[in-house]
């Protein structure tokens, strides 16, 4: 796996993030009320600081992948906000919720999309886990 | 293992910043009412031991189709028109719940605060999953 | 196996990318729009342009909204490469107030992006602010009198000039706080032992083609 493709594939992740992140911080009613559909969260509180936070946190992690000394961090952290996206609308799947995915803010607000949803996520799950793998391994090795 | 948990800690800090400016900017606009949450679950509404006057604000074909037993319509729409039926129904012991067709629907949660705010009844909630989760049984 | 997953998993994100930076045929030049109605107006009109900017012609399936309030026209269904066209959508204000959010959706033939859903923010300003507009008095509760207060917003220029009762049972009278903005509608029960309701009929002088009228529903219980 050339390191060229490998930083490639990191920018395109970062980017994906830095787009997904600005397009429910600029709506934080929005993605509240996003949230607030998976039905996860007792309190609504959380909820609020999660619709603050989280956009700024993906935002900041996908220009990080681009400054060497955080790459791995902020590669980690991608990795755990997917496994948590997928989680979290695979359960809203289960128990069958009618959402809206809230993933990339009101662009992406049409019907009936779990399996495209859940595949996508999935899908950038296992690059950014292969990524992440690979980013810690070198930095073992340097 | 040290270095990476020092630069999680750095991103996970860092972005407490542009969160806290954009959370101080909203707060500043005056658009924090949207945050307030007034939706219970039907598990929720199931307890209470007050009479419920449930309120269904859908259009009027998708209320003829079906909804809660005992319901009242009111709409925006039709407000004026509705509004005295509702008013005749509602009593100081009810608690009022409104609800429309599903969690993304937003008419529910209008008429509600038109209902808390305008026309002063206390005790007025939306039902978080409307009619979906009524059908589906959801307690 | 391993070494398929990898290339699997890029080609989903590269596609994923692609479907994102908006490969699609019909390109909106807004998909939200804020409309500020004035207080004479029993409309707000929002044009949402687009162009066909695909490589084949785009047909319009589907134009809807969930609201009778909105109502989306279209002039045409079908658009060459290159063409523009345009979704008017209509708002019907009637007695609603504050913040509206309605939206449309707009069904077409692209398979990259199916649906599009249009979005108007309406702020519709609330002209005369009466607060509560319900009265009520329980079984056990004294007959005393009980107050609406009438605030008139942002300089509109109306005065209060009727308030009609009716029930004859429930007596009215208007006091002013500051005239041309802000009143106090007293309502006074008359001494009764049955129930008795009334609406009460708030009669303004603007717009003087069409003066606005509003409403104060009261309900006294039976006495115990």
């Amino acid at each position: 796996m050339s390191a060229k493709i490998q930083a490639a594939l990191g920018y395109l992740l970062g980017a994906l993030f830095v787009y997904a992140g600005m397009t429910k911080a600029l709506d934080p009613a929005r993605f509240f009320a996003d949230i607030r559909n998976y039905d996860i969260l007792p309190w609504p509180a959380v909820a609020v600081m999660l619709a603050f936070y989280l956009p700024w946190l993906e935002i900041l992690c996908g220009v990080a992948v681009i400054i060497r000394p955080l790459r791995a961090g902020a590669l980690l952290l991608l990795t755990t906000l997917l496994l948590a996206f997928t989680a979290a609308l695979a359960q809203a799947w289960v128990r069958g919720l009618d959402i809206s995915c809230g993933c990339f803010g009101k662009a992406d607000d049409h019907p009936g999309g779990y399996l495209l949803w859940i595949g996508r996520d999935a899908g950038l799950l296992i690059v950014a886990l292969w990524l992440t793998i690979a980013e810690a391994r070198r930095e073992r090795t340097r | 293992m040290k270095p990476l948990l020092r630069k999680l800690a750095v991103l996970l800090a860092v972005a407490m910043i542009p969160a806290s400016v954009s959370a101080w900017v909203f707060w500043q606009q005056g658009k924090w009412s949207v945050f307030r949450d007034d939706t219970v679950p039907l598990s929720e509404v199931a307890q209470w031991k007050n009479r419920v006057l449930w309120v269904d604000a859908r259009p009027a074909a998708d209320f003829a189709s079906g909804h809660i037993p005992g319901a009242v319509r009111l709409t925006e729409e039709e407000w004026e028109e509705l509004l005295p039926e509702l008013l005749n129904a509602w009593g100081p012991d009810c608690a009022v719940v409104v609800y429309c067709s599903s969690r993304k629907c937003q008419a529910s949660g209008e008429v509600a605060r038109r209902l808390r705010e305008q026309v002063g009844l206390k005790a007025v909630s939306v039902l978080r999953g409307g009619w979906e989760d009524w059908k589906g049984g959801r307690r | 196996m391993r070494s398929l997953l990898f290339p699997i998993a890029s080609a989903l994100l590269l596609a994923e990318f692609a479907a994102a930076s908006h490969a699609q045929q019909l390109r909106w030049e807004s998909e939200e729009v804020n409309l500020t109605p004035i207080p004479t107006d029993a409309e707000a009109v929002a044009h949402f342009k687009f162009k066909n900017v695909g490589a084949q012609e785009a047909q319009i399936t589907a134009v809807n909204s969930r609201c009778s309030c909105t109502t989306p026209t279209l002039e045409k269904k079908r658009f060459t490469p290159g063409e523009s066209g345009e979704v008017k959508v209509v708002f019907t204000i009637g007695s609603k107030t504050g913040l509206q959010e309605k939206t449309v959706t707009v069904e077409n033939n692209d398979p990259k992006r199916p649906y599009t859903t249009l979005r108007i923010k309406v702020a519709i300003p609330e002209v005369v602010q009466l607060r509560p507009t319900f009265l009520y008095w329980s079984p056990s509760e004294p007959l005393t009198p009980k107050e609406t207060s009438i605030k008139i917003m942002n300089g509109f220029p109306a005065k209060v000039v009727t308030v009609e009762s009716s029930n004859t049972l429930i007596s009215t009278r208007v006091e002013t706080v500051k005239p041309g903005q802000e009143y106090r509608l007293i309502v006074m029960p008359g001494e009764t032992v049955q129930p008795a309701v009334a609406k009460l009929t708030i009669k303004t002088d603007y717009p003087p083609e069409n003066p606005k009228t509003f409403f104060v529903h009261v309900r006294v219980d039976a006495r115990k």
